[in-house]
C-alpha cells in the first residue's frame, strides 16, 4: 500500500514539475542555511571540543585596571606568569606556559615569517596532540633547561620542507638559535585557536627561547599580550572562588612590585581561570546567533511560500479529493496522501540541502576564516544529518496538517454534485490579504535589514581612509634579540641600532624602484604604542593615545593632511627633537579650545624629564569602528621599538625580501625582513569585519529576493487558483486581461502598502535601537528605497505571472472549475 | 428583411489531449437575426455548452467563420474578444455567477466598469437602477447575493445581462439550479424580454422551455441535427 502511494505520489509530483522543482529548491536552499548557521553556532556553544576533558582545562586572564577603567585587558607580565605556572601545579592540577609570536626562519633563504607558540613540556601531553614524526617536549627539556629543540606543525613540515621525511633531526634558525627539529605534529591535531581564529601555530618552541621572557621575567611593571596560562584542573572546582582568590593574591604580588613606581599606584589587577571555550569563542556566539536567526526568519518565509503553493495545489487537487471523499476516504486517507507527497518533496530537499551547507561552510571559509572561530573545521555530520532530517519530516507532517484542516468535506461534496459548474471554492478575502501582508511583510524586513547592512558595510569599505596605499607596503622587520644593555651602555647601543636604521634607510631611498621609503614603527592602520601624554611628570592628569614613531617622510608618503602646524623636519629626526604630531580628535581632547599647537606635554614612552611640544595637527584618519581614535606621531625613541619600512614603490615594481635583506645585510646582520605586506591588504584585513557583514548580508539579499519571488508569486497565485472560477465570471461579462491584472494589483494596494509600512517601521525602531547601542550604524535612504521598490516590482510582475494562467487563455477555461 | 445579428459557417472545435482528439462542434452553419429567441437542445455531450462558449466568444472556434454584426470574431485576440463581450453580449447562467462579495448593485454595475470609454457614476446608477427596477430587485440593491434566494440570484444575473444593453443574450440553462416556480418565472422574464426585441439564444434541457423559443435547435455529436425550425413564438408556459 505505502509503495503504490509513492508510486501515485512520484507520478502526480512528475505532472507538476514546476511545483516540484520550485519546493525542492526553495526548501534546499532555506533548510541549507539554517543546518550550516545551526552546526556554526553549535560548534561555538556546545560542540564538545576534541581535547582529552576538555571541560578542565582554563586558560590564566590577567586584567590591569586604573580606578574601575580597564587599562590593558588580557596583559600578563611574565614574573606573574612563571608565578602561576609554579604555584598551580598541584597534584590535582597540571600547569604549561605558552606564548604566541611571530618570527622569522633565517636559515631558510627567503626568510619566511612564521606563526611561533612558545610552550613548557606540558602544553601538548595537555591538549592531546600526537605526532607524525618524532615526539614532543619532554620534561627534562622544560622550563630553564634552554634545549633548542623544535616541533613543526604538519602544515609548516609541508609548506616549508616540503614534507621531507628526515627533517627531525635537522636544524632551522629563528633569531640566533639554531633549534634541532625533534617531531612534526600530526594531521589530525586541531590546536586552539586562542589568539585569533584562524590564526595556527607553524613552530613549537620552547618557553626559555621567548623573547619577552628573556627580557622581562623579572619585570612586573611590563606587561604584555598574548601570553598565558594554560591550567588543567581535575574534579570538582569552584571557579568564581579561586578567581577570586587569584586576584587578590596576584593584585598583592603586584601592588609589592611595583611598589617603587608612582606611576603604578592607581593601577590593580585581577586574574581569573578562563574555561578554554570560553577563551576559544569569546563573545563569537553574539555574532553568530544573528546569523542563525537571519537563516531561520528566512526559513519561516520559504514555509510561508511552501505553504501557499501546498494549498494552491490542494485546491487544484479538489476534485480528486472530492472523488475520493465520495468513494470512502475519510481525512485521514487524504492527508496519508498529503504527508506521503510532501515527505517525498521535502526529503529530496533535505538531500540537497547538503550541498548547500557544504557551499555555506566554504563561503565561511572564504570570508570569515579571521573572524569566527571553528569556522575551519566545519562540515556535515552525524548532528547536521538527523537535523536536517528530523526538519524534513516536521515540515511534510506540518503541511500534511495544514491542508487536511483546509479540506472542508461539505464543500467537496458539492463539487460534485454541481458536476464542476459554478462551486468553486472561495478564500475569504481577509485570509489572503493576511497571506499577502505576511509574505510582504517577512520579505520586505529581511530585505530592509540587508540592504541596511549592505549598504553601511559598502560605504564603509569604499570610503577613503584620509591616506594613500597604493603601491604602498608595510616592511616588518624582524631583529636578533639582544641582552638588554647596562643602564649607561644603553645610550650607545640604541643610538648606534638608529644610525643603522637610518643607513639602511637611506640605502633603500637609492634603489630606483623605490619612489619613497619612510622609516617608523607602524602604519597608520596598526599602531601599535599604546601610550600617555600627561601634563606633569607624575602623570597624574594623562592622556591615552596610540602612536608611532616615524621620520619627516612618513605623514607625505601616507598623504596623511595636516590641518595646522608643520611637519617634521629632517633635523629634528636626526637630532630626535621633542616634537609631536596628532590628529585633530587627540588634539581636541588636549586643547578644547582649539590652541593645541605649541602646547607642550610629558610623554610616558619619551624622555619623561622634558616635555614634548605639538608641532602639527593632522587630519582624523577614516578608520571604520575608531574614526575618532586618538593618534599622534614622535620622531624620538624610535630605535626601543621594533621597526619597520614604508615603502612606495614604482608603479608595476615590486619588492622582493631578498633584495631588501641584501641591502641591510651590507650594514648590520641584525635585521631581517619578516614580513612584506601592501597595505592596500591591510586596511583590507582591518574592514574584514565589514566585509564579511557586506557579504553575509548580500547573500541574504539575494536569497531573500529569490525566495520572496517564489513566495510572493506563490500567494498571488494561491489567491488567482482560488478565485479562477470568479475571474473566468468577470471576463464572462467583458473584463479584459488588462483590467483583471489592474484589478488585481488594485485589490492589493491596500495590503501591499500596509506590509511594506510595517516593515520600514520595524527596520526604522531597530535602528533607533541600534544608534541607542554601541553599534556604529548609518542610516540610508537608498537602503529603504532599493528593497522596498524591488518589492513592489517583485509583486507587480508576479501579479501579472500570477493572472497568466487566467488572462492568457479564454474565459471559458477560467470558468470550468475542474 | 431581418436584420443579421451573428453568422456561423463551418464551425468546428476540436479539444486535444496527449492521447486523443475530441470533436465537439463539427462544422455549424447558423445564423440568428435581432428578436430571435432561439433555443438550443440536445443530449448531453452533443455540444450544446460548446457551441454556446464560441457563441459567446468565451472560447475560440477550431475553424471557421463567425462574424458578429458583420465583424469577423473567430480569430480576436482575447483582449478584443473581452471588448466585443463587454458591448455586444450578455451572460446568463446556470449557476447565476454572481460575485459574493460585491453587493447586488456593484454585481450588476460590474459590465459597466469595464466598458473601454469609461461610464459616469451616474450613467452607471441610472443603467443599473433601471435594469434592477426591470427584474423587481431595486429594493434588493444593498444586499449581497448569498442573502437572496436562487429565483432572486438569477434575476439579478439577468439584470447584469441586461445593463450593458447588449444585442445578444446568451442563456445557459437558466432554470437548471431553480425549481419549477423559480424556473418558469424567470422564463417568463426572459420571454417578455424577447418580446421586447431583446435577442436571447439559450441552452436547455427542458423541452417545455425549448418550445417557448422562436427557433429551436436540436444538437447531436456536435452537428444541428434538424433544420432550424420556427416555433410559436408567442407560446406561454401553462402555469401563467
Amino acid at each position: 500500500m505505502l509503495v503504490k502511494d509513492i508510486r501515485a505520489c512520484l507520478y502526480s509530483l512528475s505532472k507538476v514539475k514546476v511545483f516540484t522543482i520550485t519546493i525542492i529548491s526553495t526548501l534546499a536552499l532555506t533548510l541549507g542555511t539554517l543546518v550550516a548557521m545551526f552546526n556554526l553556532n553549535f560548534t561555538i556553544l556546545s560542540a564538545s571540543l576534541p581535547y582529552p576533558n576538555a571541560e578542565q582545562l582554563y586558560v590564566s586572564k590577567a586584567v590591569h585596571y586604573i580606578k574601575d577603567r580597564v587599562e590593558f585587558d588580557d596583559f600578563t607580565p611574565i614574573p606573574m606568569l612563571l608565578e602561576i605556572y609554579e604555584n598551580e601545579k598541584t597534584p590535582e592540577s597540571q600547569t604549561a606556559l605558552f606564548g604566541y609570536s611571530e618570527e622569522v626562519i633565517r636559515s631558510k633563504v627567503e626568510t619566511p615569517q612564521v606563526n611561533t607558540t612558545y610552550i613548557t613540556p606540558e602544553f601538548m601531553p595537555m591538549l592531546g596532540f600526537t605526532f607524525h614524526l618524532g615526539r614532543g617536549p619532554s620534561a627534562d627539556e622544560g622550563l630553564n633547561s634552554m634545549q633548542p629543540i623544535a616541533v613543526l606543525s604538519y602544515q609548516a613540515w609541508q609548506k616549508y620542507y616540503g614534507q621531507a621525511a628526515d627533517i627531525v633531526g635537522q636544524s632551522i634558525q629563528i633569531d640566533q638559535v639554531n633549534f634541532k627539529v625533534i617531531g612534526v605534529l600530526s594531521e589530525q591535531n586541531r590546536e586552539p585557536e586562542m589568539l585569533t581564529p584562524g590564526r595556527l601555530t607553524d613552530v613549537w618552541l620552547p618557553w626559555d627561547y621567548y623573547s619577552f621572557q628573556r627580557r622581562d621575567a623579572q619585570h612586573w611593571g611590563i606587561t604584555g599580550p598574548n601570553r598565558h596560562v594554560l591550567i588543567k584542573k581535575a574534579g570538582a572546582v569552584d571557579i568564581p572562588t579561586i578567581n577570586h582568590q587569584l586576584s587578590t593574591h596576584y593584585n598583592s604580588r603586584f601592588k609589592t612590585q611595583t611598589a617603587s613606581s608612582s606611576f603604578f599606584d592607581d593601577m590593580t589587577i585581577t586574574l581569573e581561570l578562563l574555561p578554554l571555550r570560553e577563551k576559544i569563542h569569546g563573545d563569537s556566539a553574539s555574532k553568530t546567533i544573528w546569523l542563525l536567526l537571519g537563516a531561520l526568519c528566512l526559513l519561516l518565509i520559504a514555509c510561508a511560500n511552501i505553504a501557499n503553493l501546498i494549498l494552491a495545489r490542494a485546491v487544484n487537487q479538489q476534485r480528486d479529493m472530492a472523488i475520493k471523499a465520495a468513494l470512502g476516504a475519510g481525512r485521514g486517507h487524504l492527508s496519508r496522501g498529503i504527508f506521503i507527497e510532501l515527505l517525498i518533496l521535502t526529503s529530496c530537499a533535505a538531500m540537497f540541502s547538503f550541498a548547500v551547507s557544504e557551499l555555506c561552510y566554504y563561503l565561511l571559509r572564504l570570508v570569515a576564516a579571521d573572524n569566527l572561530p571553528g569556522v575551519l573545521n566545519l562540515s556535515t555530520n552525524f548532528i547536521t544529518v538527523a537535523l536536517c532530517l528530523i526538519l524534513a519530516v516536521l515540515l511534510a507532517s506540518l503541511g500534511a496538517w495544514l491542508v487536511s484542516k483546509r479540506i472542508n468535506f461539505k464543500q467537496l461534496n458539492s463539487q460534485l454534485q454541481s458536476s464542476g459548474k459554478g462551486t468553486g471554492l472561495q478564500i475569504k478575502t481577509e485570509t489572503r490579504k493576511a497571506l499577502i501582508f505576511s509574505q510582504l511583510f517577512l520579505a520586505s524586513l529581511l530585505l530592509l535589514a540587508c540592504s541596511q547592512t549592505f549598504i553601511n558595510a559598502w560605504g564603509l569599505l569604499s570610503q577613503s581612509p584620509n591616506f594613500s596605499t597604493s603601491e604602498r607596503y608595510e616592511v616588518e622587520l624582524n631583529q636578533l634579540v639582544e641582552q638588554r644593555p647596562a643602564r649607561e651602555q644603553r645610550d650607545a647601543f640604541y643610538a648606534e641600532r638608529r644610525q643603522q636604521l637610518l643607513d639602511v634607510t637611506a640605502a633603500l631611498k637609492q634603489n630606483p624602484q623605490f619612489k619613497a621609503v619612510s622609516l617608523t614603527t607602524g602604519t597608520p592602520i596598526e599602531f601599535g604604542l599604546s601610550t600617555f601624554l600627561a601634563t606633569d611628570s607624575g602623570f597624574q592628569a594623562q592622556y591615552s593615545v596610540s602612536g608611532n614613531i616615524v621620520d619627516e617622510s612618513y605623514l607625505p608618503l601616507m598623504e596623511i593632511s595636516l590641518l595646522q602646524g608643520r611637519n617634521f623636519t629632517t633635523e629634528e629626526v636626526n637630532s630626535q627633537s621633542a616634537v609631536l604630531i596628532v590628529n585633530q580628535a587627540f588634539a581636541e581632547q588636549l586643547a578644547p579650545q582649539g590652541d593645541a599647537i605649541g602646547k607642550r606635554f610629558y610623554w610616558l614612552n619619551g624622555r619623561r624629564h622634558i616635555q614634548y611640544e605639538i608641532i602639527g595637527i593632522s587630519e582624523n584618519l577614516a578608520i571604520p569602528d575608531k574614526p575618532d581614535t586618538a593618534r599622534m606621531w614622535a620622531v624620538d625613541r624610535l630605535s626601543a621599538y621594533t621597526p619597520a619600512f614604508i615603502i612606495q614603490t614604482h608603479t608595476g615594481q615590486q619588492i622582493l625580501p631578498q633584495s631588501i635583506n641584501q641591502t641591510m645585510a651590507q650594514i648590520s646582520k641584525r635585521w631581517r625582513v619578516a614580513e612584506i605586506q601592501p597595505l592596500s591588504q591591510q586596511l583590507s584585513n582591518s574592514l574584514a569585519i565589514h566585509q564579511v557583514a557586506g557579504w553575509a548580508a548580500l547573500s541574504l539579499a539575494t536569497i531573500t529576493l529569490l525566495i520572496a519571488l517564489i513566495g510572493i508569486y506563490g500567494v498571488l497565485n494561491y489567491g488567482v487558483s482560488m478565485r479562477r472560477y470568479e475571474l473566468g465570471v468577470r471576463m464572462a461579462i467583458g473584463a479584459s486581461p488588462k483590467s483583471i491584472v489592474l484589478g488585481l494589483l488594485g485589490e492589493n494596494t491596500k495590503v501591499i502598502f500596509t506590509a511594506l509600512g510595517c516593515a520600514t517601521f520595524a527596520t526604522v525602531a531597530a535602528m533607533a535601537w541600534l544608534a541607542n547601542s554601541e553599534v556604529m550604524f548609518s542610516v540610508s535612504l537608498l537602503g529603504f528605497v532599493l528593497p522596498l521598490s524591488l518589492i513592489i516590482g517583485i509583486t507587480a510582475a508576479t501579479t501579472v505571472l500570477a493572472a497568466s494562467g487566467v488572462i492568457t487563455k479564454p474565459a471559458l477555461y477560467s470558468l470550468r472549475s475542474n | 428583411m431581418k436584420e443579421t445579428i451573428l453568422t456561423m459557417s463551418g464551425i468546428t472545435k476540436v479539444f486535444s489531449t496527449e492521447e486523443m482528439e475530441t470533436h465537439a462542434l463539427r462544422g455549424i452553419d447558423l445564423e440568428i437575426y435581432k428578436g430571435d429567441f432561439v433555443s438550443i437542445c440536445g443530449p448531453s455531450g452533443c455540444g450544446k455548452s460548446t457551441l454556446l462558449s464560441i457563441l459567446g466568444l468565451l472560447d475560440m472556434p477550431t475553424d471557421g467563420s463567425y462574424k458578429i454584426e458583420d465583424l469577423e470574431v473567430s480569430q480576436l485576440t482575447l483582449a478584443a474578444a473581452a471588448h466585443i463581450r463587454n458591448e455586444k453580449i450578455g451572460f446568463i447562467f446556470q449557476s447565476f455567477n454572481l460575485i459574493d462579495e460585491l453587493t447586488v448593485y456593484d454585481n450588476i454595475a460590474l459590465p459597466l466598469r469595464y466598458r473601454k470609454t469609461p461610464m459616469s457614476n451616474a450613467d452607471i446608477d441610472h443603467a443599473v437602477m433601471s435594469c434592477l427596477t426591470k427584474v423587481d430587485m431595486a429594493h434588493r440593491a444593498k444586499h449581497r447575493p448569498n442573502q437572496l434566494s436562487g429565483g432572486q440570484q438569477q434575476r439579478i444575473a439577468i439584470a447584469r445581462a441586461l445593463v450593458g444593453n447588449p444585442a445578444l443574450l446568451l442563456v445557459d440553462e437558466p432554470t437548471g439550479n431553480l425549481d419549477s416556480k423559480n424556473g418558469d418565472a424567470v422564463m417568463d422574464m426572459l420571454k417578455t424580454l424577447n418580446l421586447e426585441g431583446t435577442t436571447l439564444c439559450m441552452v436547455t434541457h427542458d423541452p417545455r422551455y425549448a418550445d417557448m423559443a422562436t427557433r429551436k435547435l436540436h444538437l447531436l455529436d456536435g452537428k444541428i441535427l434538424a433544420p432550424q425550425t420556427h416555433t410559436n413564438a408567442n407560446a406561454v408556459i401553462d402555469t401563467f
